[in-house]
C-alpha cells in the first residue's frame, strides 16, 4: 500500500550536495561570463592543468586539513570553535617572531619544530582559555572564542605592522623568514611544501586516535551526552578544555605552516577567511577525520576553480563567493531529504 | 459501531530490518476504552502511531468509522478524528496551559485576515480553557506556565489538547507510566468521564491490573502480531498475562522476598540534608539511614518528596549542604564531593539512574558502546581499544536479558523498556558491586522482564551486596525490600521492617503525609 521512507545514506547525501553544487556553479558562470565554456574549463579542469596551479591546489588545501581537523576535535565534544581566525594569526605571528629571531646559521629542522611549536602553543592557550571558560564556568564557547579571536586580530595587525613592520617593504608585512630555515618544497616551482605530509599524518593520527583509544571514546561520549559521561565519571570539564586546546593548538599550526611555507613572512589579513573556510570542510567532513582530506581538498578546489575563473573571465569574487556559500547551503542542508527518527 | 478497523498491518524498521507490525489486527468500539497490551516491543506503540499517521504501514487497512483511509500524516489523522498522547509529552514549557492545549486554535480579538498575523484574545483563551478544564471535570489553572505543572497536569493539559481539537479517538501511551497511584486513580475518572461523553479511547499499557480496572476489551499483541481480542468481563488477569508472554504454565508472580538475616553495615548515611534543584523538589533534610550486606532498603515517595534529590545526591550529581556517610567502615563528608564520585568511579557503589533518556544512557550512541562506557576501562588495553571483546560481551549480555537489539544498533533505535534492560544488563555484568543503588529500577518494564530484573536484584542481595532501592512504585517496594522508608517533603515520615501490618494503603498514608512517625 503504503511505501516507507527511508533515510539516505550520509554519502549520498553529501554526494547530491558536492553534484549540486558543481550544478550551481556551473549555472552561476553561464550567468556571469559570455565565455561560458572557456569560463567552464577554466574553472573545473585548470587546477589540475599543470605542475604549477595543481601544486599550488593542494597547498592551498594543506591549512584547511590541519585546521578542519581542529574544528572537528571541537565539534566531538559538541563545541564551536569560532576563534580559528584569531588562533591561525596568533600561531602565524607567534611562528614568525620565532623563526625571525633564530641566527642565520641553525639548523632548519630545529627552526621547523620550534616554528610549529611556537604556532601550537599559541593557538592552543587561546583554545584552551575558551575551553576553561566553559568547562568549569560554563561561559558559551562560541561567544569567548569568537570574542578573544577579534581582540587577537586587532593586536596581531598591531604587531605586524608596528613593531614587527618590515622597515624595506611597502606592504603591510614582517619581514622575510631566511630562504633556509623554510619547509623544502615539493612539485616546484608551486608552493606546495612538505607541509602536506604534515596535514596528512595529523588525519591518520587523529583518525586512528579516535576509533582506537580510551581518550577519543572518552571525548565522544562527552560530545554526544554530558550528564552521561558525567555518570560514567568521565572528567567532562577537563575534556571540553583540552578539545578547545588541541582545537586551537591546529589552528596555530596551521597558521605557523603557512609561515615557514608559502608565505616566509607574516602579511597583515592573511588568514583572513580560512577560519570560516575551516569550519566549512570540518561540517562537509560529517565528524569523520578520514572525511576532512576530502572536504579540504574539495573546498580548495572550489577556491583554485574560482580563483581561475576570477583571473581568466573576469568574473568578480563576490559572485565565486555566493558560490561557497551556496555549497556550503546544500552540504549543510540536514534535513534533505527527509531524515526520520526511528524507534520500534 | 466500530470506530477504528486495522487489518493486515505489517510495519518493518530499517536498516535494523526489525519486524514491528507483523499482520497485525485491531478492532476498537465506538465509545469504549479499549486497552493494547503486550510486553515491551510487542510493536503496540508502532501500531498506535501508524494510526496517529506518525509511521506509515508497508502493508495492511485501516478503516475509521467504516470508511477506509491511508492516513498519511499526523494532520490528516486528526482531520479523521484521531489524536495520540505519547509517554513523553510534547509541549511548550514557556507557555501557558491555556495556551498549550489551544496552541493554532487560538481565539483571536479581530477576525483573521489572510496572510495578517491576529491579535489574541487573551481573556477568551483563558475563558474557553477553563471551560473546557470544566466541561471534563479536570481541576487546572490555565494562567501556569507549562514548565511548572507537575507530571500528570502536564498530562492533562496533553488530553485537553486533543479534546480541544474536536478528536474523538484518543490514544494513550503508557498513560500511567510516569503517574502514581492516586494521580492513576484520578486520571481512570477522568478517562471514564471523556468514554461517558461518546469518545473512544485506546490505551497502550503493559500493566494488567490497570486494564481490569478501566478497560472495556482489551487486544493483547505479541512480536508484532495481535494474538486476539477479549471483553474484560470475560477474561481474568491470569490469563491475560499468560497471552502477553505466550506461556501455558503462568506460575504465580514472584514470591516475597525471605527477610534474610543480615551482614555487617555496608552504608550508613548520617544527616544528610541537601537543597531541591527540580522543579518542586523540596530537597532532603536531616536524611540518615543504613543498608546491610544482604539487605535490601527501599525508599519510597512521591514525586516531589525529595527521592530525586537523594538520588541525586547518591549518585554525584548534587552536592549536599550537611552530612555524611559511611562506606564499607571509612567516613566521608559528602561535602566532599570527589571522594565519594571517586566509588562510583571504582565501581565499589553501583547506581542505576531512573533517567534513562538522558543520565543512564548516550542515546545517539551505538549499543555497545553505551554498554562499555561505564567501566570502560577493562575494554582498553594500554589505552588501545579491545573491539572485538567489547562486541562479544555486548552481545552475551543482550541475550542473557533478552533484549532485542545488535550491538552495532543506534541505542535511540530501542524501546524505553529495552534502553532501561540495557542500563540494568550493564550494571549486573561486572563485578557485583558492594552497595547497589536502583532508581526506579523496573519503571516501564513489563512484566517478564521485571520478574528478571527482580530475580537479579534479589541474587545480588543472595550474594551478599548491600541494596538501596529509590522507587515511587509501592508494589515494587513492598515486593523486594526487607526494610522501607518513606519520605514526605524531604523527611523520612516512616522507618518499618517489610511485613507485619505493613500494606499498600498504609504505605499511601505516609506517602500523602497522612501519618508519621
Amino acid at each position: 500500500m503504503m511505501q516507507s521512507e527511508r533515510e539516505l545514506p550520509a554519502g549520498a547525501r553529501i554526494a547530491l550536495a558536492v553534484v549540486l553544487s558543481v550544478v550551481l556553479a556551473a549555472a552561476v558562470l553561464a550567468l556571469s561570463t559570455k565565455d561560458f565554456i572557456p569560463a567552464l574549463g577554466q574553472f573545473f579542469f585548470e587546477p589540475f592543468a599543470n605542475r604549477y596551479f595543481f601544486g599550488n591546489y593542494i597547498a592551498d588545501s594543506v591549512p584547511l586539513m590541519i585546521a578542519g581537523l581542529g574544528v572537528l576535535i571541537a565539534f566531538r565534544s559538541r563545541n564551536f570553535n569560532l576563534g580559528g581566525e584569531g588562533q591561525i594569526y596568533a600561531g602565524a605571528i607567534a611562528a614568525g617572531m620565532l623563526a625571525l629571531s633564530l641566527p642565520e646559521h641553525s639548523s632548519p629542522v630545529e627552526a621547523w619544530l620550534f616554528a610549529a611549536l611556537a604556532g601550537m602553543v599559541a593557538g592552543g592557550l587561546i583554545g584552551t582559555l575558551s575551553g576553561i571558560l566553559k568547562g568549569f564556568w560554563h561561559v558559551s564557547e562560541m561567544i569567548s572564542s569568537f570574542l578573544i579571536s577579534a581582540i587577537v586580530l586587532n593586536v596581531g595587525d598591531y604587531l605586524i605592522t608596528g613593531p614587527f613592520q618590515d622597515p624595506a617593504s611597502n606592504f603591510q608585512t614582517t619581514r622575510q623568514v631566511s630562504s633556509q630555515l623554510l619547509l623544502p618544497r615539493i612539485l616546484a616551482p608551486s608552493k606546495l611544501d612538505i607541509s602536506v605530509f604534515i596535514g596528512l599524518a595529523l588525519i591518520v593520527v587523529f583518525a586512528v586516535m579516535s576509533k582506537h583509544t580510551r581518550p577519543g571514546f572518552e571525548l565522544r561520549v562527552c560530545g554526544e551526552n554530558e550528564e552521561f559521561a558525567r555518570y560514567c565519571g568521565i572528567p567532562v570539564a577537563l575534556y571540553q578544555s583540552a578539545a578547545m586546546g588541541i582545537s586551537g593548538a591546529l589552528y596555530g599550526l596551521a597558521g605557523a605552516l603557512i609561515v615557514i611555507g608559502p608565505q616566509a613572512r607574516v602579511m597583515r589579513g592573511f588568514s583572513s577567511g580560512l577560519g570560516w573556510s575551516a569550519i566549512s570542510v570540518a561540517l562537509l567532513a560529517q565528524n569523520s577525520e578520514a572525511g576532512i582530506l576530502p572536504s579540504a581538498l574539495f573546498i580548495a578546489y572550489l577556491k583554485a576553480g574560482s580563483d581561475h575563473v576570477m583571473i581568466g573571465s573576469g568574473v568578480p569574487s563576490e559572485i565565486i563567493s555566493i558560490l561557497q556559500a551556496a555549497a556550503m547551503f546544500f552540504i549543510t542542508a540536514r534535513h534533505f531529504p527527509i531524515r526520520k527518527r526511528r524507534r520500534p | 459501531m466500530i470506530a477504528v478497523r486495522m487489518r493486515g498491518v505489517s510495519k518493518r524498521y530499517f536498516p535494523s530490518g526489525i519486524r514491528a507490525n507483523d499482520e497485525a489486527t485491531l478492532e476498537v468500539e465506538r465509545g469504549s476504552i479499549h486497552a493494547i497490551v503486550g510486553e515491551n516491543g510487542a510493536g503496540k506503540t508502532t501500531l498506535m502511531k501508524i494510526l496517529a499517521g506518525l509511521e506509515l504501514p508497508d502493508a495492511g487497512t485501516i478503516e475509521i468509522e467504516g470508511k477506509p483511509v491511508h492516513i498519511q500524516s499526523p494532520a490528516h489523522a486528526r482531520e479523521l478524528g484521531i489524536g495520540m498522547v505519547h509517554q513523553h509529552f510534547l509541549m511548550f514549557d514557556d507557555l501557558t496551559t491555556a495556551e498549550n492545549i489551544f496552541f493554532g486554535l487560538e481565539p483571536l480579538r479581530v477576525p483573521k485576515i489572510p496572510g495578517l498575523l491576529g491579535i489574541l484574545d487573551r481573556r477568551s483563551l483563558v475563558e474557553q480553557a477553563q471551560r473546557i478544564a470544566a466541561d471534563y471535570g479536570f481541576a487546572l489553572d490555565p494562567t501556569a506556565h507549562a514548565g511548572d505543572l507537575s507530571i500528570s497536569a502536564r498530562q492533562q493539559v496533553e488530553i485537553l489538547r486533543q479534546l480541544a481539537r474536536n478528536l474523538h479517538i484518543l490514544i494513550l501511551d503508557e498513560p500511567t507510566s510516569v503517574l502514581t497511584e492516586q494521580e492513576t486513580a484520578a486520571l481512570f475518572e477522568k478517562l471514564a468521564e471523556i468514554r461517558r461523553m461518546g469518545h473512544t479511547i485506546i490505551i497502550v499499557t503493559h500493566k494488567i491490573d490497570e486494564v481490569m480496572q478501566i478497560a472495556d476489551r482489551v487486544t493483547v499483541m505479541r512480536q508484532g502480531k495481535t494474538v486476539g481480542t477479549y471483553d474484560i468481563a470475560a477474561t481474568t488477569a491470569n490469563e491475560l498475562a499468560c497471552l502477553i508472554m505466550g506461556t501455558n504454565a503462568c506460575e504465580e508472580m514472584s514470591p516475597r522476598p525471605q527477610p534474610a538475616a543480615h551482614g555487617p553495615l555496608v552504608f550508613e548515611i548520617e544527616g544528610l540534608s541537601a537543597r531541591g534543584h527540580h522543579h518542586g523538589e523540596t530537597g532532603v533534610t536531616d536524611l540518615r539511614l543504613a543498608v546491610h550486606a544482604g539487605e535490601v532498603l527501599g525508599v519510597c515517595a512521591l514525586s516531589g518528596n525529595g527521592l530525586a534529590d537523594l538520588e541525586d545526591a547518591l549518585g554525584g550529581f548534587l552536592v549536599p549542604s550537611k552530612g555524611f556517610c559511611i562506606f564499607d567502615g571509612s567516613r566521608l563528608d559528602f561535602r566532599r564531593m570527589h571522594e565519594y564520585r571517586q566509588l562510583l568511579k571504582k565501581g565499589a557503589i553501583g547506581y542505576l539512574p531512573s533517567d534513562r533518556m538522558r543520565r543512564s544512557m548516550a542515546l545517539s550512541l551505538t549499543v555497545r558502546d553505551n554498554f562499555m562506557a561505564v567501566s570502560r576501562t577493562r575494554f582498553f588495553h594500554r589505552g588501545w581499544f579491545r573491539s572485538t571483546l567489547a562486541t562479544r560481551q555486548t552481545r552475551e549480555a543482550l541475550r542473557s536479558f533478552e533484549i532485542s537489539a545488535q550491538p552495532e544498533q543506534k541505542t535511540v533505535e530501542l524501546s524505553g523498556g529495552n534502553i532501561q534492560k540495557l542500563a540494568i544488563a550493564r550494571l549486573f555484568s561486572i563485578q557485583l558491586p558492594k552497595l547497589l543503588i536502583l532508581c526506579e529500577p523496573t519503571w516501564g518494564l513489563d512484566i517478564k522482564s521485571t520478574e528478571n530484573v527482580h530475580r537479579r536484584i534479589l541474587d545480588a542481595k543472595a550474594a551478599g551486596s548491600a541494596i538501596l532501592i529509590l522507587s515511587s512504585d509501592v508494589d515494587e517496594i513492598l515486593a523486594l525490600a526487607d526494610r522501607i522508608m518513606v519520605l514526605y517533603r524531604g523527611r523520612a515520615v516512616l522507618l518499618a521492617s517489610n511485613g507485619g501490618g505493613l500494606n499498600r494503603e498504609r504505605i499511601g498514608e505516609y506517602l500523602l503525609g497522612a501519618r508519621s512517625e
